[in-house]
């Protein structure tokens, strides 16, 4: 059973039990893979088999073992994470010294946060290192006994943060851990991380969560309908926070300017395009909007290029039949290229206006080259 | 679930158990008192995860069964309200109205089965101790326990109970205190446990109210059990090193001090000893110590005489004068006798006249003196 909201990854979850079967678990995991793949999500998942007490397949979800893991209050579980620095002195070994009561309160509603949704990060404020003293409270906690039959779960959120000491001081843990003791580390960016820590952890890659899963994911959290979570799915290219961030924009500003975008193509008017690159060189509009806005246009050129699939139903049908009815040997597959090497330049910093215009003007020389061609 | 206590029965047991309650946790529900109804008897329960405490507080009538409610609520509306009868009453969803003559008060609480279990004392070793003894115990070794979180088995002081007697034995790597009490007979299988320092610190609170306390030992756990309460502890799960082997047999350089004097000599030399490495050393001489320090940093020295019972070879070691300070304040008796081998070697601290059925011992290693 999944007791965290976790979308797909069944193959990785059918890995994590018969990993919990061999009888070979190790005492450190390092889950890595891309952004909103579900790692933390996966890494809690994981810790919760290790002391669920109930019968048959881990977690059950109904002991009491799991009940507190989904609260993220079991007594075995110790969560590591970047704290923001409020202790004027690096020696201290309580990592929420300087910590005010609002403060706490603010910490303790970003893990109940965490504990309902796993694949949004645990975020503070100014926090940006996982800090040296956390280790060293983990330090003095993790040699303390327990009850029989518990294993004590270390999960470090965002391995990556932490600084060489932190590293150095967590290695000693790792070359010496305590009897009954797992650590799972999660990162999305292993290359950061000491290769003396790397080298005693199991490494396991999480792959990018699938774009069906996302879909469905998409289309019961946020009741989108199909065709247009679908494109979501798609564009976010299996991040979960990504797509939840797209689905959660309820003004689709995306789809209008995609619609916007086909008329120009089609368009005999020059006067189109200007008006156009205006919108879109808005200063309202951010640059993470227009980088997505090409994105979404580099995904309607693929659905123009491949075509319906059997059965589907796509959110632009209506411009792709227009495209392809006004110019039906529209090269897609090179009107991609043109758009990724506009996207290429803005992420350079390019004069925008200039970009866009040459972009769009390409575009429609595209559409009308291919329709000259199709009445010869 | 509905139960109804005397106000000052709860405060009472409130104030007690609440010193538990951990004030900076991630985790909501430690900052919650269990309270658990089992046939008839009410039970309050703290825990910051290393040490839980359950108390038995008088109940007028109840239900069995279980609710989690806030602590700091609880505390400050019991310090508030006047004698009075309390009836709480709590539904289906843990909404817990609380009743007395003045008014009505609602609060949130939480299911009883997500506060962290009671800990499982599987195999243990129990037996009676009395309270007096096990203060002294604590008293004695407790300040030589160890800070340094990369030795963690000396984080806490070792409990070593055998068939005759039982003995504490505390170490940072610089210094030892091992305490031994002959009076102590067990029954039971001998047993070993490294108690972290929390636990005993809450028992010199606890401790000095009572005269006997039941102890109980087991591989993860030690119960602590006193009328009406329990207070149990997490063990530090690491080997404790064999500290027997530094403890030297052979020290024959033996000289007998006043022990407030040596006290107060230390300290008023050590004011002008380097702030870092405190440094003070001994000159002996017969029939008198010369103390001395010198800091070249600061251009600071002081030189002091003490009286001493010593008839042998002079020699000079060096100290931190901290610990020299921590251990002769240990000593209860009016002299204190060292016993030294040479600069190097760890020196021997002992009452001049041990406690009947008791023994005190401290070692102490030397620092290398500047040349």
């Amino acid at each position: 059973m999944k007791l965290f909201p976790i979308i797909g990854q069944d193959d990785f979850l059918r890995r994590l039990h018969n990993l919990l079967n061999s009888a070979r678990l190790g005492h450190s995991h390092l889950f890595t893979g891309p952004e909103g793949s579900g790692k933390d999500a996966l890494a809690l998942q994981f810790a919760a088999m290790l002391n669920c007490t109930g019968e048959g397949d881990k977690p059950c979800g109904e002991c009491p073992a799991c009940h507190q893991y989904r609260l993220l209050e079991h007594t075995a579980l110790h969560l590591i994470f970047a704290l923001p620095d409020k202790s004027k002195s690096s020696a201290d070994s309580d990592p929420y010294k300087g910590f005010k009561e609002s403060d706490m309160d603010d910490l303790r509603s970003a893990i109940a946060d965490k504990a309902k949704n796993p694949y949004q990060p645990l975020q503070l404020p100014g926090a940006n290192n996982i800090r040296i003293s956390s280790i060293r409270k983990l330090r003095q906690d993790i040699y303390l006994s327990m009850n029989p039959g518990i294993t004590k779960t270390v999960v470090i959120m965002e391995t990556h943060k932490m600084n060489d000491a932190a590293f150095n001081a967590l290695l000693k843990i790792l070359e010496e851990p305590p009897e009954r003791t797992v650590f799972i580390l999660t990162t999305a960016y292993p290359d950061r991380i000491p290769t003396t820590i790397l080298s005693r952890c199991q490494y396991y890659r999480i792959p990018p969560i699938a774009q069906v899963d996302l879909q469905e994911h998409l289309e019961k959290q946020f009741e989108l309908p199909g065709p247009e979570a679908h494109v979501l799915a798609r564009l976010s290219q299996g991040n979960v926070r990504q797509a939840e961030y797209y689905a959660a924009d309820t003004e689709r500003k995306w789809l209008d300017m995609l619609r916007q975008i086909v008329k120009v193509m089609l368009s005999k008017r020059y006067h189109d395009v200007q008006v156009l690159v205006k919108q879109l060189t808005d200063k309202s509009l951010a640059e993470e909007t227009l980088q997505q806005i090409l994105s979404v246009l580099i995904l309607f050129l693929r659905d123009v290029e491949v075509g319906i699939r059997e059965g589907g139903q796509m959110i632009w049908q209506e411009e792709r039949d227009a495209l392809v009815a006004w110019s039906p040997h529209f090269n897609a597959r090179e009107a991609v290229n043109r758009v990724e090497r506009c996207k290429d330049a803005l992420n350079r910093k390019v004069y925008f206006p200039l970009a866009l215009t040459r972009l769009f003007f390409e575009l429609r020389q595209m559409a009308r080259e291919s329709q000259k061609e199709y009445q010869q | 679930m509905q139960f109804t206590l005397e106000k000052s029965a709860l405060q009472t047991g409130v104030q007690k158990i609440i010193k538990v309650s951990p004030t900076r946790s991630t985790m909501p529900i430690l900052n919650h008192i269990l309270f658990t109804i089992e046939n008839g008897r009410l039970y309050l329960r703290t825990s910051d995860i290393e040490i839980t405490y359950v108390l038995e507080v008088d109940l007028l009538n109840g239900e069995d069964g279980s609710v989690a409610i806030p602590a700091r609520l609880l505390q400050e509306i019991t310090n508030e309200l006047p004698e009075t009868e309390l009836k709480f009453s709590v539904d289906e969803k843990q909404r817990i109205s609380l009743e007395t003559t003045v008014g009505t008060y609602k609060i949130q609480g939480r299911p009883g089965d997500e506060f962290p279990e009671t800990p499982e004392l599987a195999d243990a070793s129990t037996f009676k101790l009395p309270a007096d003894l096990l203060e002294r115990m604590v008293d004695k070794t407790l300040f030589a326990v160890g800070r340094d979180e990369l030795k963690p088995a000396l984080m806490g002081v070792l409990f070593e109970i055998n068939k005759a007697d039982i003995r504490a034995v505390a170490t940072d790597g610089h210094r030892l205190v091992r305490f031994t009490n002959k009076a102590f007979t067990n029954s039971g299988d001998p047993a070993k446990v490294i108690i972290p320092t929390k636990f005993l610190q809450l028992l010199q609170n606890l401790l000095p109210m009572e005269d006997q306390v039941e102890f109980s030992i087991s591989n993860d756990h030690v119960k602590v059990e006193t009328k009406g309460a329990k207070v149990y502890t997490r063990v530090i799960d690491e080997h404790y090193p064999d500290y027997t082997a530094v403890i030297p047999s052979g020290n024959d350089k033996t000289f007998v001090s006043n022990t407030s004097e040596m006290v107060n000599t230390a300290r008023r030399v050590s004011i002008f000893s380097n702030r870092t490495t405190h440094q003070l050393a001994f000159k002996l001489h017969p029939g008198y110590l010369e103390v001395y320090t010198e800091d070249p940093e600061n251009s600071t020295s002081a030189k002091e005489e003490v009286l001493v019972e010593y008839d042998g070879e002079e020699m000079t070691i060096g100290y931190n004068s901290l610990y020299v300070r921590d251990l002769l304040r240990n000593i209860e008796t009016e002299k204190v006798v060292f016993k030294l081998s040479s600069a190097v070697g760890p020196g021997i601290i002992l009452p001049e006249k041990q406690r009947e059925k008791e023994d005190l011992l401290m070692l102490l290693m030397p620092i290398r003196l500047n040349a």
